[in-house]
């Protein structure tokens, strides 16, 4: 099927670039004339997801894919893994630092947000190599 | 008034206009470009932000003015000037010989627009008090709403549904006046984004005002009499010339001037460009830490409208002292307070309709042909030089790209390519010229090095 793909590098620590990736992407669907919700549906997630590379990883990649039924978003990080997925996908759990808390981080709404707001949530983690996300949202009700 | 929704009080003047690229490169919505010689104004990508008209080394970019005599037609004339408006004056002349000298253009009434701020900040702490959606994003500056429309069409829904001071102290007017006979009120506008709400009204299907007279050009007028009169004898009694105003909102069309008596936390925010990358900011991240939104598209507010003679910060201090010398006042005569009359009028009088999204961003309106556009984008985007230069007539490398995509220009226009095209034959030296000469007009190429 024909598509648009992007790719984008992320640097763990990086605030002051966190949320570059979403705002393209977030201009990109309002080209595509996609609905207002499921815009804001897909930032939100991919917010989440980069903020959290950017908070916990090294560094990492996100690869978008967006095709005319859906965007499908893959954040993979080299960090620290997540120990407990389940436990990182409950409200309100956090292991961010309190100095990324400091800047408004680190809510432990990350996880929950994603799954609340993507169509599809998969994550897969090596404690001590790193972190793959993969959302996918349709872009079509 | 006859509704045109692309209507814009800013026009190009092609006579005068010498096609040398600082408008486009200025224009926060692409809507601008240069083709036969001359800037042409793209009129559904036109917010009114007036930025054009700032840069324009010639004068070619006008606002229409429909003058003085306009007023003519009413019985009733009333003129409703904004406290900028004062401040193009120095302190030491009075404003009741300023609105002395309105009357002897030939108006019968003055009033002042903020009379009507304290019924809006009395609404909007309403609103922020019900918590209703946030940010609550203020209606004030015709700029900003058309940006949020074309742009930012999420947030049309935060914009509150209120009138803004001007048409709300033209409402009470009206009531007051209801006895006289043909009544006609007329707003002295700082900017050409007030001329386009009168003529092209977002929000409302007719506006209150009958017209709209220019800053700049009653200006000499007024200034023409005041010199005639003799300075007051500085009295040492205080006198106020508006009793219906509170002192803060003689600030109201500055920055920060409607979030001052504001509950919760208010943010304000001034200059096109700012406020387009603080959007595009909450919009990404979200914003749920501000209830109200103040945003003016030029720097200093009203201050800073095109329309006004005087330097914007010279005019901020100005209303700065006004407000101080008001406030002192009721503070000497504590059995006096501010009398407004706007009182009697209800929410449902002043509330405006929903202001509806009108995207400029989207390749298409039909999703998939807008993905196919995109990709075609992509590839364009590999072959141009990202050099943002001007050259083609369009503001950047991008703005180039979407007009291609829209079929509304070639790769051609490219200079850059053009001589990538002549190297592999693919186009002649003689070619290439006749492109540019069709972007820049032949005159430019006329003279011999």
């Amino acid at each position: 099927m024909s598509g648009i793909t992007f790719t984008y590098k992320i640097e763990g620590g990086d605030f002051v670039n966190a949320g570059k990736a979403s705002s393209e992407i977030k201009r990109t669907l309002k080209q595509l004339n996609v609905a207002q919700k499921t815009i804001r549906r897909v930032v939100v997630s991919l917010y989440e997801a980069e903020v959290n590379i950017v908070a916990h990883a090294h560094r990492g990649n996100i690869d978008v894919a967006i095709n005319s039924e859906n965007i499908s978003i893959i954040l993979k990080d080299e960090g620290p893994g997540i120990k407990d997925i389940d436990k990182a996908m409950e409200v309100g759990f956090s292991t961010a630092s309190p100095s990324v808390i400091s800047m408004g981080f680190g809510a432990g709404m990350g996880l929950p947000n994603m799954k609340k707001n993507s169509d599809y949530l998969n994550v897969e983690s090596e404690v001590g190599v790193g972190t793959t996300v993969t959302i996918k949202v349709a872009l079509i009700e | 008034m006859k509704k045109d929704s692309l209507y814009h009080a800013i026009h190009i003047d092609i006579e005068k206009c010498i096609g040398c690229s600082h408008c486009i490169k200025v224009c926060p919505t692409e809507a601008l470009h240069i083709w036969d010689g001359h800037s042409n104004l793209n009129t559904e990508r036109c917010i009114d932000c007036d930025e054009c008209y700032r840069v324009c080394p010639v004068g070619a970019i006008q606002v229409e003015d429909d003058g003085l005599a306009q007023i003519k037609q009413f019985t009733t004339k009333v003129a409703l000037i904004p406290s900028v408006f004062m401040g193009q004056f120095p302190i030491h002349v009075k404003a009741r010989e300023v609105f002395k000298a309105i009357q002897e253009l030939g108006f019968t009434y003055v009033y002042e627009v903020e009379e009507g701020s304290q019924l809006v900040e009395d609404l909007i702490t309403e609103k922020i008090e019900n918590q209703e959606k946030t940010p609550i994003i203020s209606s004030f500056c015709p700029a900003v709403l058309r940006l949020i429309q074309v742009n930012f069409p999420q947030f049309t829904d935060n914009i509150i549904n209120l009138k803004t001071p001007v048409d709300i102290t033209a409402t009470s007017i009206r009531k007051q006046l209801k006895h006289k006979e043909n009544v006609g009120v007329f707003y002295f506008t700082p900017c050409s984004a007030k001329i386009t709400s009168l003529k092209a009204p977002i929000g409302e299907e007719e506006s209150v005002l009958d017209g709209v007279i220019n800053m700049d050009s009653v200006f000499n007028k007024i200034q023409a009499t005041l010199n005639n009169v003799t300075p007051t004898v500085k009295k040492h009694k205080k006198e106020i010339s508006n009793n219906a105003i509170k002192p803060d909102h003689i600030l109201w069309s500055l920055t920060g001037g409607e979030i001052k008596n504001l509950p919760g936390t208010c943010l304000s925010i001034d200059g096109i460009k700012n406020i387009i990358s603080f959007l595009d900011r909450i919009e990404t991240r979200g914003c749920h830490e501000i209830d109200f939104l103040e945003m003016k598209g030029c720097d200093q507010g009203c201050a800073g409208g095109i329309l006004t003679p005087q330097n914007r910060f010279i005019t901020a201090q100005r209303l700065r002292n006004r407000a101080k010398y008001y406030s002192e006042y009721y503070n000497e005569n504590p059995e006096e307070s501010p009398i407004y009359h706007t009182d009697g009028i209800s929410f449902d009088e002043v509330k405006t309709l929903k202001i509806k999204p009108r995207s400029i961003i989207k390749f298409d309106s039909d999703p998939m042909k807008a993905l196919r556009k995109m990709e075609q984008s992509q590839k364009i985007e590999k072959i141009l030089p990202s050099l943002d230069c001007g050259a083609c007539g369009f503001a950047s490398c991008k703005a180039l790209n979407r007009n291609i995509i829209e079929g509304k220009a070639d790769l051609e226009y490219c200079f850059v390519l053009q001589r990538k095209k002549e190297e592999i034959g693919e186009l002649t030296s003689k070619e290439s010229k006749g492109v540019l000469e069709k972007i820049w007009g032949e005159q430019k190429f006329k003279n011999n090095i």
